[in-house]
């Protein structure tokens, strides 16, 4: 609806949107032959809900001034209904050395990512001694949470424990004319989504091919004499208890904020051009992701991937910041 | 006359066009693209041509089934599952690196393990290209009667051969015939402890059916069809029946080429990619190089598992265990310590390559270790002295020996290596699945436990060991560019007083351990004699000893670590009326 004058845009959409058969390969049983057998069947269901709020106001202060504000913000809840095959669920996002990082599985959020929860680090052999069995307990591990409470871990104690999905998303357009000068930006935010930074994987660890190796991992490590950290024991060995699998060590907040795109120009005033038989002049500079704001640890929080398996970051290249300088004539 | 404007008209015979065509109800029906219907295949060139794709996923490649841990995970030579979980070899590499092998190599596996459902998955894709075979030879109809007892045989051995390869891992898997098939739905078998006689029955049939020469080398022939069926009866301890057919095998076999079967004069030839297909190639995978393929048909399962540092190529994985390079040494008539109670080898473990070692020159060694475990200081092969640490990518993490026998020489590169890849890995190395050798050592068992006698174990054995001996095949200037080996290289033969009703056992699985290292035997044997809970606690116990620290603490359990478990993804989906029909192995 447009409300005052023209000046105010407000626009809302509520959704559900059910997507039906989407294209997955079925999920019988190997021994008919994945590779020979095996069709990609429309058997995957997914439901989104969501809503998307949009408002724009144009404003003029005077005949020198005018401006425009403009905000979006969505927010959506997706859900896997079905998946062919008698499991319920499939893994996407496998890793040469820890396996699959997603797991697709009905009445979760598509793309989760799913393995063991930490509960904390070991301190001491009485503190490995008290808690559940787990293999490779040592002092400096990772202590696992026992989901099931059966006193072991294993397997069946890996859980959900990130969402890739944003819990809503933000844009803001701004605009201003003043006299012959311009300036725009467009901001846009991504808010409660996760990362499984892997990148981690390969910087946190000691025995992680022995090249590239993060700061906290040399002042951050747990030492009987550092006891208060997230990160474990530096050792030339990779345990179940460390990085064997995949746990919930990767997993971070990758919120951003990020300026995309700002734009300053100066329109040159007709009767300047007039002569040199040019009708409209413009010069301008301009520059795209210029900034971002962001607790995300990895090189760059906007991560994508495939349809089923995304926000999984195996070190992807950052968006480029580029600054574009130009002029434009109209004759 | 009357112009008619195209503009207009064109619109309109566009759209009868596509309601003409739209009322064929047949649209529907197109045939996938880019997929061979049975139809078009049901003749015999079809057929032929599924049979090599069945042939084709024996190098563990090339199946489209999951891949998400590399083709390491289904290498054919299943370094991991045999030569690694059993004592040859430490993972190697980083410790980290290729992590889900650790808990392979440490017996403790959980079913959630990646590498076994990618191993599931594509042995069984073996299968249904073995199944498929079967089922489109059955529509054909210009295949003569003589072809469809062929190509039905050798379909049936790489059947019995991919289940074979998994009941050595799972031991309680399903059996998949050519009536399970996607589409009829009748896919959720369960592994209900009839596999193994299945397999029997397979070989047996492709023993009965193949012809002694084949048209191509790689091919399965009769005899190899017999040393495989020997061997599933070495399993089942059917002991009797195994001693009578390799006492056939011995005889009469022969390579699918028509040539007699017997051991190379010189050990280290037996892997020499120039020599494949020789006369002590039972079945050996076929492995190319430079086929314009991008190394498809390459080794690639074995890739990884070269020196790191050197030039050979890359990654630094399945290095040799100390307690193998240990096993070579000898005592004073050449023969190896039965009982392990070796001194451990001088090795140049935490010694940094600028740092002096003197290699060991004084224990004496059977010849095979310089060309199974590639030492410090030693000739390796035609690539110079290896320097230590230098080659070895994480020494103080995975020891210090490197691999040897799957490796190509210098003058190779390039040649029986895949230019295209990222490594030199790929190579044309073929994979001995089963070479004389082989026969000779089971025969020598079967002898022992199937009513034979000491004297032909004996026999089988020293012809084993006398072909080790032959001087002219030691590691040395003339097999090695020039280099001079240091090892003080002495080998005996047994005699009636060392090899005796009381010892002949051990010292033929001790035979295989040495003659076979390194080549994807070692696991199952130890399951297969029950002798795993105490070699293998004790192999734990010499490698932490010796600095291998992923082996500290680190023990065997009975009843469950002699089998990995049955894939956690493959019960979930093969579940009937709320249950699977998948059950899993004791222990997990």
């Amino acid at each position: 609806m447009t409300l005052l004058n023209n000046k105010l845009d407000v626009n809302i959409d509520w959704y559900k949107k059910n997507i039906q058969g989407l294209l997955f390969q079925d999920q019988a049983p190997a021994v008919v032959g994945v590779g020979s057998q095996l069709p990609q069947v429309n058997i995957g269901d997914l439901e989104n809900t969501g809503i998307d709020l949009g408002i724009t106001y144009r404003g003029k202060v005077n005949n020198d001034l005018s401006y425009t504000v403009g905000a979006n913000i969505g927010t959506y809840k997706n859900l896997v209904v079905s998946i062919p095959g008698a499991a319920g669920f499939f893994e996407a996002a496998g890793t040469h050395n820890t396996g699959n990082q997603v797991r697709n599985a009905i009445g979760h959020p598509v793309g989760s990512f799913f393995g063991y929860k930490i509960a904390g680090i070991y301190q001491s052999a009485a503190d490995v001694a008290s808690w559940a069995k787990e293999t490779d307990a040592a002092p400096g591990r990772f202590k696992y949470v026992d989901v099931n409470h059966d006193g072991k871990i294993d397997d069946a104690d890996r859980t959900f424990f990130g969402d890739p999905n944003p819990a809503f998303t933000a844009g803001i357009n701004l605009g201003v004319t003043y006299k012959q000068f311009d300036i725009s930006t467009v901001i846009y935010g991504s808010f409660g989504n996760n990362v499984l930074n892997y990148t981690r994987y390969f910087q946190d660890f000691y025995p992680q091919f022995q090249n590239s190796k993060s700061i906290p991992l040399l002042t951050q490590s747990w030492l009987p004499t550092r006891t208060n950290t997230k990160y474990p024991i530096v050792e030339n060995g990779s345990y179940f208890s460390t990085n064997g699998v995949i746990n919930d060590f990767y997993n971070e907040d990758g919120s951003y904020v990020r300026v995309k795109q700002l734009s300053v120009g100066y329109t040159i005033s007709p009767a300047t051009l007039k002569r040199y038989g040019i009708e409209k002049a413009r010069i301008y500079l301009q520059g795209a992701n210029l900034f971002t704001f962001t607790k995300y640890s990895g090189l760059d929080p906007e991560v994508s991937g495939s349809s089923v398996s995304f926000g999984v970051d195996y070190g992807n290249y950052p968006p480029s910041k580029t600054f574009n300088v130009g002029v434009s004539l109209t004759f | 006359m009357k112009k008619y404007n195209l503009k207009h008209i064109m619109p309109a015979v566009l759209s009868l066009l596509v309601v003409l065509y739209a009322c064929d109800k047949s649209y529907l029906e197109v045939p996938a693209a880019g997929a061979l219907s049975q139809d078009v295949l049901a003749n015999k060139v079809g057929v032929e041509a599924l049979l090599v794709g069945a042939y084709s996923l024996l190098d563990g490649e090339g199946s489209g089934a999951g891949t998400g841990n590399g083709p390491w995970a289904t290498s054919s030579s299943n370094w991991v599952y045999e030569s690694v979980a059993g004592g040859d070899a430490h993972k190697g590499s980083d410790p980290g690196d290729q992590n889900l092998i650790t808990p392979i190599e440490q017996w403790n596996s959980t079913a959630a393990n990646g590498y076994l459902d990618q191993i599931w998955q594509q042995r069984y894709d073996g299968v249904q290209r073995s199944n498929e075979t079967l089922r489109v030879m059955k529509l054909a109809k210009d295949i003569s009667a003589a072809d469809v007892s062929r190509i039905s045989a050798e379909a049936r051995f790489l059947r019995a051969h991919y289940h074979f390869d998994l009941i050595k891992i799972f031991k309680n898997i399903p059996f998949i015939d050519e009536t399970v098939t996607y589409s009829a739905g009748n896919f959720l078998v369960p592994n209900d402890g009839t596999a193994m006689a299945k397999i029997e029955a397979d070989f047996a049939y492709a023993y009965a059916n193949l012809p002694a020469t084949m048209s191509s080398v790689g091919r399965a022939n009769k005899w190899a069809a017999a040393a495989y069926l020997a061997k599933v009866y070495m399993f089942e301890k059917k002991y009797a029946e195994a001693r009578a057919l390799y006492t056939t095998i011995i005889a009469n076999g022969t390579t699918a080429l028509g040539v007699k079967y017997a051991l190379l004069p010189k050990f280290g030839d037996v892997f020499d990619a120039a020599k494949k297909n020789s006369s002590e190639d039972v079945f050996s995978v076929q492995m190319t190089a430079n086929d314009g393929t991008g190394a498809a048909n390459a080794n690639s399962g074995d890739a990884l598992n070269f020196p790191y540092g050197g030039e050979t190529g890359c990654c630094g994985f399945f290095q040799p265990s100390f307690s193998l390079a240990n096993s070579f040494e000898v005592d004073a008539n050449g023969l190896p310590f039965l009982n392990n109670n070796y001194v451990p080898l001088k090795s140049d473990m935490g010694i940094a390559a600028d740092k002096p070692f003197t290699p060991d020159s004084t224990t004496p060694m059977d010849p095979r270790v310089d060309w199974t475990v590639g030492r410090r200081g030693v000739p390796y092969l035609d690539w110079g002295i290896m320097p230590g640490s230098t080659w070895v990518r994480n020494q103080a993490a995975a020891g210090p020996y490197e691999p040897l026998k799957h490796l190509f020489r210098k003058s190779q590169e390039g040649t029986f290596t895949d230019g295209s890849s990222w490594t030199n890995g790929f190579t044309a190395n073929n994979y001995h699945l089963i070479r004389y050798a082989d026969v000779l050592l089971m025969a020598a068992e079967a002898e022992i436990q199937g009513g034979g006698t000491v004297a032909q174990a004996m026999m089988y054995v020293n012809q084993i060991r006398s072909r080790a001996a032959n001087k002219d095949g030691y590691v040395g200037p003339a097999n090695n560019a020039g280099l001079v080996s240091p090892t003080k290289y002495s080998i005996g033969l047994y005699t009636a007083s060392t090899f005796t009703a009381a010892n002949a056992m051990t010292a033929i699985m001790f035979e295989r351990k040495i003659e076979l290292a390194m080549e994807g035997h070692r696991f199952s044997d130890l399951v297969r004699w029950g002798t795993a809970k105490a070699e293998l606690d004790a192999y734990a116990k010499a490698e932490a000893a010796q600095g291998y620290t992923s082996m500290t603490g680190v023990t065997f359990t009975t009843g469950k670590s002699e089998y990995l478990p049955i894939p956690q993804a493959q019960i979930d989906k093969s579940v009937k009326a709320g249950k699977s029909v998948l059950t899993q192995n004791p222990g997990y």
